[in-house]
């Protein structure tokens, strides 16, 4: 009997309307599931230098042994393919997302999906208790997000479950996201505009089936102890002002992580009757906000704040509107201010349209006519920096610089870096400068809770925070110096952020839960009186043992997780042309200062920093390609 | 049949429901059906778009009308939680108890077993010593336990 997973993956071909699947136990055991698993799949099914708008790009859509069950925080999701999203040219990436259609999806019989060809024509595809069926979807190519949904459950019931794309992704727009509404999506990586372009509308998923758990009794047991060290949900979480207790944004979580805010009898500013809202999004507190968010200057690089709106100005429902049209909210992040720039330094029209980026109605039409490319919409569509490049002749240098720092790595927005967006000071910037030049996109959207919030508690009070955290620092990254706010001993730090997020996403759990390297505190006094701090890093290992019945160490899982960073690695050196020139692009960003506390760092020390971060993954110094003793040790055979 | 005078039922507090679903999945475990939705006792209905989750589960009748129309006398009750259990080795699956429940909205308080072609409802998980493993997983306390008549 199969515990966990539940057996096989699906493989469609819509050039062919064919459908087969994969033994997952082929991969599952070295590469678990989620990312580990796309990534596996992606080595075999993506051809060297595929563009993401390119028939033989898969999309890939994973789950993970813990998808499904009661282990807190679990129904997740995720994407992977090649992302329209990248900068300068696209490349494969991944992408995650809570919900319930993971769940769904194991419920109906598979552990995930592989899309491969394109069909002619718009469809949906319908997966129901093991069958897969491709039904034509014209009647709903163009229609918004919330009202495809709607079509979709009238037609096959309230209890299907639907990620979908809006006219953002039909038109291709390269951070089109796959909408699971009303409060997930996968925006990131630009997925929607992969499915617009292979005319795939919507994935309906329902399933009746059940998952396999090994040792019940255990295993329920594992999952309470996970639930009491977690409830707090992220590590800063004492310092975040109280809200009620929100809607779950994925199947079963059980933590109160704070991130969401409910919205309700608010005047519509666009439209008739009340607003009732549940943004769960980080950046939905930005945009019903009315304070400035983030403003940065350095020499001739300023960062307009972000200004947001209250929501009966129209904040909610500019969120909503992006929600509809499947868009990537974050790209408001760098589009505001950049447009807000525009103005100040007196450029006031691009394209024939004239700016008014404070204003939400103008905002409202922006947005629309990105998604539906018209005007300048259509050049922006295309991501802020493939825009500066169409538009530089007619661009100071100031905004193409401003363009280059929001979208510093390679396209994708700037965050937790320490300088444009988020305040963490040294160490926390260094460990995300490491993680960013070696990783496919962002890193740090996916990594809050294993270091990066801890940003939070020594912004709070540095002497306590380094005293607490230094036996913990010893333990796990072989020196208390790598808590330093200085350069030494970070490659370590960022290794094991890296590959604690690895296992997240293949298990797959939520990073505003896990891991558990401090306990949960609930208030800033029980953190003060805390003489030992240490939560549990060994929750994974025992959720997935207990669920699989396959013994399964935290040291198994550690190499599990570098083995698959390993093999990304090599997916993006083999097939897209990955070296260490292109992992220095993002070093110039880091010689900006950063915004609390003004430290920076030269191409020359940051140089010398990747090569001791190469030295430690065992990758070449000049080529950055993982060494052949190094893929031999971690057993990858590419 | 003895019939005692001991009850206790499930409640729920709808507002406090968030809609994880978790004990939809501890209770199929619990059951011996794995992490399984359909073929939980206690079922949540999501209406994510207006942020309302209703839970729904036996209320376990006083006067419990499934039990008085089982021809095969298939449902019983138990004597220390006063839950009425159908005994699966005598139901036949003629669905007449889920027929008789008051309460039959959208077969969740009795249905049909997809796998085993029997009737199933919420036993109180009297095989449990914890007691009711959704009261026991709730994260926010949304499922209670009330003893004694309401």
């Amino acid at each position: 009997m199969q515990y966990g997973w539940v057996g096989s993956i699906l493989l469609i071909d819509l050039s062919t309307d064919k459908t087969k699947t994969i033994d997952t136990m082929r991969y599952a055991e070295d590469y678990i599931g989620g990312r580990g698993l796309a990534a596996r799949l992606a080595w075999e099914y993506i051809p060297k230098e595929v563009d993401a708008f390119d028939q033989e790009n898969p999309l890939i859509v994973m789950t993970g042994p813990l998808t499904g069950t009661p282990a807190p925080t679990s129904g997740r999701i995720v994407f992977a393919g090649v992302s329209p999203r990248v900068y300068p040219k696209p490349w494969y990436t991944h992408s995650t997302m809570g919900g319930f259609i993971g769940s769904e999806l194991k419920y109906a019989g598979f552990d995930g999906l592989i899309i491969v060809g394109r069909s002619e024509k718009p469809v949906y595809i319908h997966i129901k208790d093991g069958e897969a069926s491709i039904i034509p979807a014209e009647d709903l190519w163009g229609l918004n997000v919330r009202a495809t949904v709607d079509k979709l459950r009238h037609r096959h019931g309230r209890r299907i479950e639907v990620a979908c794309i809006g006219p953002a992704g039909e038109r291709l727009v390269r951070y089109a996201a796959i909408s699971h509404p009303p409060e997930n999506a996968s925006g990131h990586s630009g997925f929607g505009a992969v499915m617009g372009y292979k005319k795939i509308k919507a994935l309906v998923v329902q399933g009746t089936g059940g998952i396999n758990i090994a040792e019940p009794e255990h295993f329920l047991a594992t999952c309470k102890y996970a639930m009491k060290l977690s409830c707090t949900g992220s590590v800063d979480y004492f310092l975040r002002e109280e809200k009620c207790c929100n809607p779950v944004c994925g199947h079963s979580c059980s933590v109160n992580c704070r991130i969401g805010t409910l919205i309700s009898n608010v005047p519509r500013r666009f439209g008739d009757g009340e607003i009732e809202a549940y943004q769960v999004f980080c950046i939905g507190n930005i945009w019903v906000s009315s304070k400035p968010i983030a403003e940065y200057e350095c020499g001739e690089l300023r960062v307009p704040p972000i200004t947001g709106w209250k929501p009966e100005d129209g904040g909610v429902e500019l969120h909503m509107l992006c929600d509809d049209l499947g868009l990537d909210l974050w790209v408001l992040l760098t589009l505001q201010p950049w447009l807000v720039r525009c103005v100040e330094i007196g450029l006031n029209s691009l394209e024939g349209l004239n700016l008014d980026p404070r204003n939400p109605v103008w905002f409202h039409c922006l947005l629309e006519n990105i998604s539906y490319r018209r005007g300048l919409g259509d050049i922006l569509a295309e991501g802020l920096r493939r825009s500066v490049d169409r538009l530089r002749e007619k661009l100071p240098n100031e905004l193409i610089r401003l363009a280059e720092a929001l979208e510093f790595a390679y396209g994708f927005p700037a965050h937790r870096e320490g300088r444009i967006w988020d305040p963490e000071p040294l160490p926390f910037w260094i460990v995300s400068a490491l993680m960013y030049a070696t990783e496919s996109r962002d890193p740090t959207i996916c990594t809050h809770t294993s270091f990066l919030h801890l940003a939070e508690l020594y912004l709070d009070n540095k002497e306590v925070f380094l005293s607490k955290l230094k036996p913990i620092a010893t333990k796990l990254w072989g020196s208390e110096k790598s808590i330093e706010p200085s350069f030494e001993h970070k490659a370590q730090l960022a290794i094991w952020c890296q590959h604690r997020h690895i296992i997240l996403d293949c298990l797959p759990l939520c990073d505003f839960a896990f891991p558990r390297l401090i306990k949960p505190f609930r208030s800033r006094e029980e953190w003060l009186a805390a003489e030992d701090i240490y939560g549990d890093l060994d929750i994974e290992a025992k959720l997935l043992s207990a669920c699989t019945g396959i013994e399964y160490s935290t040291e198994d899982l550690e190499i599990m997780a570098e083995r698959i960073f390993n093999l990304e690695r090599m997916i993006l050196v083999e097939k897209f042309g990955r070296n260490r020139e292109i992992d220095e692009i993002v070093a110039a960003h880091f010689k900006l200062p950063c915004s609390t506390n003004g430290t920076s760092i030269t191409i020359k020390e940051f140089e010398k920093l990747l090569t001791e971060y190469y030295q430690v993954r065992g990758w070449h110094k000049e080529t950055g390609k993982p060494l052949p003793e190094t893929l031999r040790r971690l057993k990858l055979n590419v | 049949m003895e019939v005692t005078r001991l009850s206790s039922m499930i409640l729920i507090v709808p507002d406090k429901c968030r809609g994880c679903g978790l004990c939809e999945l501890v209770c199929s475990i619990l059951h011996g059906d794995g992490a399984r939705p359909s073929t939980s006792r206690i079922k949540v209905f999501r209406d994510r778009e207006s942020h309302t989750f209703k839970p729904l589960v036996c209320l376990q009748c006083y006067d419990p009308k499934c039990m008085r129309v089982c021809p095969k006398r298939a449902i019983y009750i138990d004597g220390e939680t006063g839950a009425k259990i159908i005994d699966e080795k005598i139901c036949d699956g003629c669905g007449l108890c889920a027929d008789a429940c008051p309460f039959k909205l959208e077969d969740a308080v009795i249905f049909k077993h997809p796998s085993k072609k029997v009737y199933v409802k919420c036993d109180m998980c009297y095989q449990n010593e914890e007691g009711p493993g959704c009261i026991e997983f709730c994260p926010s306390q949304a499922i209670i336990l009330k003893k004694g008549r309401i």
